[in-house]
This record gives C-alpha cells, structure tokens and sequence, in this order.
C-alpha cells in the first residue's frame, strides 16, 4: 500500500513536473533568477536532478558545436587552388575585353586614317577627279568659239576671193577646146 | 576623333590592365584572409570536406567573377560570407546523397576518435548533427553560421540579412531545441 502511494506521489510530481520543463532548459542555458523555479527545485529531488543533467549536457553540447563547423580543414593548397581557378575564369573574359579594346581601336584608327584622306583630298586626288557641270559648260564654249579673224572664214568673202579670176584670168569661162578639136 | 582622343583611349586600355592586375592580386590577399571562414561555413551546412571545398571554391570564383559588383570593397568579407552560405544551402537541398555524406562526415570524425571518451563524443557530435538538421531551417541557420569561427552576431545577421537582434533570439531558441533533442 505504501508503495503504491509512492508510485501515484511519482506520477502526480512528474505529470507537475511536465510544466517546468522550459524553465529547466532556460536554467541550463542561462544563469536565471527564476524564484518560483528555485523554489519548486527546493522541493523536487527530481526537477533538481534533471537541471544538474541538463547542465552538464550543455557544457558537452557547448564543447561539441564547434565541432560541427570546424571539424574539417581545407586541404594544403586549397588557398591556391581556389586563386587559380579564379584567375583562370576571369582570364578567358580579359582576352575577350582585350580583343574588343583591339578592334575597337582598331576601327578608330582606320576611321582616323579615312576622315585624313578625305580632308585633303584636293591635294592627292585632284588630277583624277571628273569635271564639274560649269567647267564641261566652259570647255564647249570654248570649243565653238572663234577668234575675230575667223569670221572671215564664214563671211561670203573668201569664196568670193577664191571665186574671183587671178590676174589675167577672165570672169566669164570660156572652155577651152583642146588641140585635137581645134 | 582627333589623335588625342585616339591616345586617351590607348592610355585606357594600359590603365584597364593594371586595374586587372590590382584586382587579381586582391583576390589573392581576399582569398588568403577568407578561406578558413567561408571554408567552414560550407563545411557546417555540408558536413564533409570534399564538398565544402568545392563550394567554397565556387563561391570565391563567383565573388571574384562578379566582384564589379560590390561597390563596397569593405563589405566583401560579409558578401562572400553570404554567398557561400547560400550556394552550401542549395547544394544540400539539391544533392539526394546526403545520407551519404553523413557517413562521409562520420568516418571523418572517427578518424579523430581516440579512446573511449573520444568514441563517446564522436557519437554524441554524430547525434548532435542529426538533430541540427531537424531543426527548422530559419534556426538551424542561424546556429550553423555561429558556430563558425570569427562569425560574430553582427556577421551572422549580415549573411542572413536579418537583424542582430534575430540572430540572437534564433540562436537561443536553436540551443535550447537541441539541448531538448539530446536528452
């Protein structure tokens, strides 16, 4: 009988228990001034047993949890490895920036080269370039145009002269016969 | 364009190549100061060294890839902390071998196993493990970043992009979570 009111105080003590559980682990976590939990540790061997527990567990856990990040080490020549690679990934962008910086200024120059060219073309292109409108204008006039003296060339005159009988000759032509008929 | 700007363009380019060679030398001295953290943030989330490596390697080509980006060089140190933080996270979530890697962590620690109390530790980080990847990710986040060495809270909230405040609440929550699990 006796036993049997312990058991039933142990059930009624743990199922009351049950609600300082959270309390317990803050304790174990942080120094607390949690009065009513100490007061009900006074009186719970239990309670006080599960918060000596639960605070050497954490002292473990607080031990262990770094282990759990710096457990491992990067190997010898990670550090080098890591620049090489990073290199090598940038390089091949670099050649491609440097080849368009190339051709670009490539291009510049070529275009600088052109626009020089054309500004002076006068002075290397001249003999070659075709004749404007007004100068082809210019040279017909030129063509078809005669001196003073060259209208003589027109003027009835010189047939006149050219017609007209030389000294001795007469205007009226007579034929003349030829010996076999005379 | 006159021969000025033609000269000016090829001082650029000379200039331009030896901004791509400070830079590259930075990279070098980021990668030196950097390495062991962003090392063991993947190796945290991961849980073994082969794929930490990997990621933290990724990450770093991916920072220096994308490194135009950040305006702040004084912020690199949070960016690259974010970074493979992140790309750990989708390797986990991505790969269907994490059973495998458990054991893969595992037999690592062993290796470190000496003795009886060493056996007893090895098994209680084991279960210590398994119960970190059964808390709610938000927390569990949280306490992997902070196990990190030299991750101050501040840290924690930058790679996280929450506040100080949170990180501290979370990991609270987090260690109290798991002191339950380990009973």
């Amino acid at each position: 009988m006796i036993g049997e009111i312990d058991d039933w105080r142990n059930k009624k003590m743990k199922t009351e228990c049950t609600k300082w559980t959270d309390h317990l682990l803050e304790a174990a976590l942080l120094p607390t001034q949690d009065y009513e939990l100490q007061r009900h540790l006074a009186g719970c061997e239990d309670c006080a047993q599960e918060l000596e527990s639960l605070k050497a567990r954490r002292e473990k856990m607080d031990a262990l949890l770094p282990l759990v990040a710096r457990g491992g080490q990067p190997a010898e020549h990670f550090a080098a490895r890591v620049v090489e690679a990073g290199l090598a990934g940038k390089r091949r962008p670099q050649a491609r920036r440097r080849m368009w910086d190339l051709a670009w200024l490539t291009a510049v120059l070529a275009l600088g080269v052109a626009a020089g060219l054309l500004m002076n073309r006068g002075r290397f292109m001249r003999r070659h370039e075709p004749a404007s409108g007004q100068e082809v204008e210019m040279a017909e006039k030129l063509t078809h145009w005669r001196a003073p003296s060259d209208a003589l060339l027109t003027f009835p005159g010189p047939q006149v002269l050219h017609d007209s009988p030389r000294l001795g000759e007469t205007y009226i032509t007579i034929p003349l016969l030829k010996d076999r008929e005379e | 364009m006159g021969m000025s700007q033609i000269k000016n363009a090829l001082l650029g380019t000379l200039r331009a190549g030896t901004e791509v060679e400070d830079r590259d030398a930075g990279f070098t001295v980021r990668v030196a100061e950097n390495q062991k953290r962003v090392f063991q943030i993947a190796y945290s989330v991961l849980g073994n060294a082969a794929d930490a490596e990997d990621v933290a390697q990724e990450a770093f080509v991916r920072a220096f890839q994308k490194s135009a980006l950040l305006r702040d060089p004084g912020k690199f140190r949070a960016w690259i902390n974010r970074i493979v933080f992140r790309m750990a996270l989708n390797r986990l979530r991505a790969s269907r071998r994490q059973l495998a890697r458990e054991d893969a962590w595992q037999a690592h620690r062993a290796e470190d196993a000496d003795g009886e109390r060493a056996a007893e530790n090895h098994v209680m980080l084991q279960r210590m493990r398994t119960e970190i990847a059964n808390l709610p990710e938000r927390l569990r986040c949280v306490l992997l970043l902070s196990l990190v060495e030299e991750m101050e809270p501040s840290d924690v909230a930058a790679a996280l992009s929450i506040p100080a405040g949170t990180v501290r609440s979370r990991l609270h929550t987090a260690r109290k979570l798991l002191l339950e699990a380990m009973r």
